[in-house]
């Protein structure tokens, strides 16, 4: 097995790929990347059997083969080498590569192919086909709330969900929470609905691109789910469990509308929670009179106070909150201004948009 | 004279005999299930009121009692499980006693229906306070319908200790719902008020019992327990290492099907599960041992809840084995076992250390470390042991010295005592001398600011008047005041004066503990270095510390965190998806009765009904910590400390595990300006000696360890 490549296209293909890595040491092998050099391209491999990636990547092909080589080492070594062409010549009996670029010369240990697992081939289950920058944006703002809390495993990612011809994506750690709904062009009669776990958001978040004709394929089973771009499959496992039906949870009635801009309030968030962070983060936010008040005291620190100009409908409210929570909202979203619709001291408000995209951040009060 | 002691009437010595067996509403509970039990029956039905004060009855369908046994049942010592003595030992049956009816009986209101397959027709009895008051025949179906009402009605001393209706119910339903996991092949239902509280399936699986009583969850992470070794046979369900609790609470053995404590079984539990847990974190186990009934002897406590096994040590390994294999067999054992290597090999290579000194030595050593990091007397008295040397050499000094000098000494004895110690400072040559450096010292070390006399026992004179009101404070200057005129005084003072002087001493350490500063010498440390760059070397007025600085800010910072919290509470976070957890019904009233103390912790629960609670809201200060583990483990806490209404031990836990994060750890370099800050503000804190979860935060080693290490003394 012996091929030639361009460093820099090597290098990018085993970052793609290592990300699903295995970092547990429980089978080496993971901790490899599978290299199979194939008629016309070379594929690399990486799985922690949680997640699987797959990236196709040209190659001048000399021989075929396929051998697995540790992550770590061969990302260090493409990465440091010139950028001039790579000629790697893999030794299958010894499961070793030696590398050859410019004066440079490695030789890296490896593992047989033939205990590297086989990433399952989703063949049945639903087909969907999503524009990749929609699909991006959707995943990013969903997934800034999902919850790491292991015993809450079902909370550990997004729910996605197709019905009829929208797609609903949703998370939340029960302090927060995200929702997006979008019309999708190549609808689906069936209903769905699957967990992605945090790991796959990441790196759907990753590797989607901004291309407005790219498109991304998803087909799911009932375990799993496949995403496929050009060159890149990602297959995942779903979590399973049910995921609470959050959707009640987002107040219907507001009494209290505001207005302002997005930047404004962010750094003001910002400021003020310099303040806040030794103590739970909590800010008090004060709606009064085309006014909006964000404050923060500390005993021995000491206090912030920010004002806001807004534009105000409804009646006024003051509510405690994590300013984290605002934060990560106010972060995620691109528009000029924002909305935000209070219900009452202590009930959750909601964080929005003002342009037509349908998204809903909810942040639950602190009492204190 | 009518005779003053009479043997009591039977009545009397069943209401007395009742104390042992009948303790409250759960007794009797437990003591009619069992009967139900021993009887054969498929099905129990419990139905309590008012937390078993007002009715409690017992529905089976076992053999029942033939009707001319019925009376005889509240005999005392009357039974139908053994004959004679040598039956004690191989008891299959869960009463034996014959105490249990009339115990009952004689505290309350008992009303019997039974039958037996043989008797075409049913009878029923009823007895109140131990004495007869019907008896008839009665149509019923085969079984017994057992019903006790008013109980402790004539024991108005015992009835004034009911708990309350919670209290007591908790108990009832605790024991029904040990009874019904050691039978599950038995359908179980207990009703409180009409209201279903428990209900078992009886369709003899553990497991289905175990759902109907802990929930879904819990099951889920269970495995299988099953081992035979050595005629002991275990079996049961175990929690997998990622479910454990903060107490014990939740460990229920059964030994041949009988429900009961056992630390040795505990122990076993633990040895199992060696090195998987968290520490101080326990399984949830639920295990039965069936054993030869010869090996166990069960007549060991009225209430039966204890057990001896004629060999111990074999029950206990085989309940290891068998944990270690089920543990072993899902996999969960052989990441951690290297762990446990590595472990064993860095022990080895300390005791190997350690053999460099000789064995009393290390024992001493290890003495003196424990003690000083108990508290200050440790190291008062290995400074004292060491003080006390130097007194003698003081003492033998001023002997020959006093034969050359008494003649001189003699005569001024006859002066006042302040002339006389003038005099002695300015004529008694090498005692004064001495004096004279101990003082030079004194100033010397007080000048360099540690001053190595200060708040200990051995104190200069003017320190250890303040500290103990000069009440005993003998110290030299005192003893020079009444120089003595002859050898034979002169010793006798000596070994007083040491003895007064460990009094004095003891008083010291005594005020000083009420002064609450027991950190004070901690400030005067002046640190070393590092070690490891983990531990902080100080020295101190007596040889040195060694401190773990993760330990000594951790300390620090939890007491900064507790003064906010009691000034202020824990923010509330709301949750928008409540939790929702299955707890049991004691939980549920733990819960129920520290709900004030929930809500100042930031909780808000809400009971939902059944075993069901819900949480809206948690502390807000907590993240990155499983928000169900926080409260699981709160609720553990007041479970296992009755003293809950002490909310301090709870802030304290949650505190602790909140000042953890924020403190250096280990592996991070200090600088002199640092180590220092860290002793200054340690030494103010209330407890500087532990940290907050126990574990000590400095060790002592003393001139006199250091001497005695290498062997100059």
């Amino acid at each position: 097995m012996k091929f030639k490549i361009s460093q820099k296209e090597f290098y990018e293909g085993i970052q793609i790929v290592q990300r699903a890595v295995s970092n547990k040491n429980t089978l080496p092998i993971l901790s490899g990347i599978l290299i199979k050099v194939e008629d016309t391209r070379l594929k690399l491999v990486a799985t922690d059997l949680e997640i699987g990636i797959e990236c196709y990547i040209n190659a001048e092909i000399i021989s075929k083969g396929e051998l697995v080589l540790p992550a770590s080492h061969l990302s260090n070594v493409i990465r440091e080498l010139p950028s001039m062409t790579v000629m790697v010549q893999c030794d299958l009996q010894n499961k070793s590569a030696e590398i050859l670029c410019g004066h440079s010369q490695f030789t890296i240990n490896g593992f047989s192919a033939d205990d590297f697992p086989i990433l399952p081939k989703i063949e049945d289950g639903t087909h969907l086909s999503i524009n990749q920058p929609l699909f991006k944006e959707i995943v990013e703002q969903v997934k800034i709330a999902t919850s790491t809390d292991e015993t809450q495993p079902f909370l550990n990612g997004a729910l996605l969900r197709i019905v009829d011809n929208q797609l609903k994506m949703g998370s939340t750690n029960s302090y927060r929470l995200a929702h997006r709904e979008a019309i999708i062009e190549t609808g689906i009669d069936e209903k769905l609905e699957v967990i992605i776990p945090n790991k796959t958001l990441d790196e759907m978040a990753r590797l989607l691109n901004d291309d407005q004709e790219a498109t991304v394929n998803l087909q799911f089973t009932n375990n799993q789910i496949l995403f496929d771009l050009e060159n890149i499959t990602i297959i995942s496992r779903l979590i399973e469990g049910r995921f609470p039906n959050y959707e009640p949870v987002i107040p219907k009635n507001s009494n209290t509308f505001i207005k302002l801009n997005r930047k404004e309030l962010l750094q003001a968030v910002k400021r003020v929670s310099l303040i806040a962070a030794a103590n739970s983060n909590i800010i008090r936010t004060t709606v009064t009179n085309g006014q909006m008040i964000l404050e923060s005291a500390n005993s021995e620190i000491g206090q912030a106070h920010e004002e806001l100009d807004i534009d105000m409908e409804g009646s006024g409210v003051e509510i405690s909150f994590n300013a984290g929570y605002l934060l990560d909202g106010l972060k995620i979203l691109d528009t000029d201004d924002v909305q935000l619709c209070f219900s009452g001291k202590f009930s959750p408000f909601i964080l929005r948009p003002t342009n037509e995209i349908n998204y809903t951040y909810v942040v639950s009060p602190l009492r204190s | 004279m009518a005779s003053k002691i009479e043997i009591l009437d039977n009545l009397v010595a069943n209401q007395i005999a009742a104390g042992e067996v009948i303790e409250r509403p759960a007794s009797v509970v437990k003591e009619l299930i069992e009967n139900s039990i021993d009887a054969g029956s498929t099905r129990i039905q419990v139905e309590i009121e008012d937390g078993g004060r007002k009715l409690i009855r017992v529905l089976d369908n076992g053999e029942g009692i033939a009707k001319d046994d019925v009376i005889l049942a509240f005999e005392r010592h009357a039974t139908s499980k053994i004959r004679e003595a040598s039956d004690l030992f191989s008891i299959r049956t869960l009463g034996f006693r014959g105490e249990a009816l009339p115990s009952i009986a004689a505290v309350s209101k008992v009303t019997v229906k039974t039958r037996t397959a043989e008797d075409t027709v049913g009878s029923l009895l009823r007895v109140e306070g131990g004495e007869l008051r019907e008896q008839k025949d009665v149509g019923m179906a085969v079984g017994t319908d057992f019903t006790v009402e008013d109980i402790f009605f004539n024991t108005p001393a015992r009835y004034k200790y009911l708990k309350t209706v919670t209290t007591e119910l908790g108990q009832i339903s605790d024991i029904f719902n040990r009874i019904a996991l050691a039978e599950p092949q038995i359908a179980m239902t207990l009703t409180h008020n009409g209201k279903l509280i428990s209900r078992t399936p009886g369709t003899d699986r553990l497991q289905d019992t175990i759902l109907s009583i802990f929930g879904r969850e819990l099951v889920d992470s269970l495995l299988q327990v099953e081992h035979e070794e050595s005629y002991v046979q275990v079996s049961g369900y175990i929690t997998d290492p990622t479910v454990h609790r903060s107490s014990r609470k939740h460990q229920v053995f059964f030994v041949n099907d009988r429900y009961v404590r056992s630390s040795l079984l505990s122990r076993g539990v633990d040895d199992g599960y060696a090195n998987l847990l968290p520490p101080n974190k326990y399984p949830i186990v639920f295990l039965s041992v069936n054993i030869n009934p010869i090996h166990v002897d069960v007549n060991v406590h009225p209430a039966k809840f204890e057990v001896k096994f004629s060999r111990p040590e074999i029950v206990m390994d085989t309940v290891t084995k068998g944990i270690r294999r089920a543990l072993l067999e899902a996999n969960l054992l052989p990441t951690f076992k290297p762990i446990k290597k590595i472990v064993d090999k860095q022990s080895k290579s300390i005791i190997q250390e350690k053999s460099l000194f000789e064995q009393d030595q290390i024992e001493d050593f290890n003495t003196s470390m424990s003690n000083s990091i108990l508290d200050d007397t440790g190291a008062e008295a290995s400074i004292d042991a060491s003080r006390r040397t130097d007194a003698s050499v003081g003492a033998s000094t001023s002997v020959d010295k006093e034969i050359t000098y008494s003649e001189d000494a003699r005569s001024v004895s006859e002066k006042s005592g302040d002339t006389q110690y003038v005099q002695n400072l300015s004529t008694s040559g090498r005692v004064a001398e001495r004096m004279k450096d101990m003082d030079h010292l004194l100033e010397h070390a007080q000048q360099k600011n540690w001053d190595p006399l200060k708040g200990r026992g051995l104190d200069s004179q003017e320190k250890g008047n303040s500290y103990s009101g000069g009440k005993k404070s003998l110290p030299l200057s005192s003893s020079r005041r009444q120089y003595p005129g002859s050898d034979r005084e002169a010793a006798e003072f000596a070994d007083k004066n040491t003895d007064q002087r460990r009094g004095s001493g003891e008083e010291v350490q005594k005020v000083d503990q009420k002064l609450n500063n027991r950190g004070s010498f901690i400030a005067e440390l002046l640190p070393i270095g590092q070690i490891h760059q983990t531990y902080i070397i100080a020295q101190g007025k007596d040889g040195f510390y060694v401190l773990d600085q993760h330990v000594v800010h951790e300390r620090i910072l939890y007491e900064e965190l507790m003064k906010t919290f009691r000034t202020r509470g824990l923010p509330s976070q709301t949750l928008l998806i409540p939790l929702t957890l299955e707890l049991t019904l004691k939980e549920i009233q733990a819960i129920q009765e520290n709900s004030a103390l929930f809500d100042k912790l930031g909780f808000a629960v809400e009971h939902f009904g059944g075993n069901t609670v819900i949480i809206r809201a948690v502390p807000g200060q907590i993240d990155g910590r499983p928000d169900k583990d926080l409260f699981l483990e709160i609720v553990d806490l007041i479970l296992e400390d009755k003293n809950a209404g002490d909310r301090a031990e709870l802030y304290k836990y949650l505190i602790t595990t909140l000042s953890c994060k924020g403190a250096i750890k280990a592996g991070e370099h200090l600088e002199q300006g640092e180590m220092i800050r860290l002793l200054q503000e340690l030494s103010k804190t209330e407890n500087p000696l532990f940290c907050p979860h126990g574990r000590p935060i400095l060790f002592h080693i003393s001139e006199h360890d250091l001497l005695k290490a290498f062997q100059r003394i």
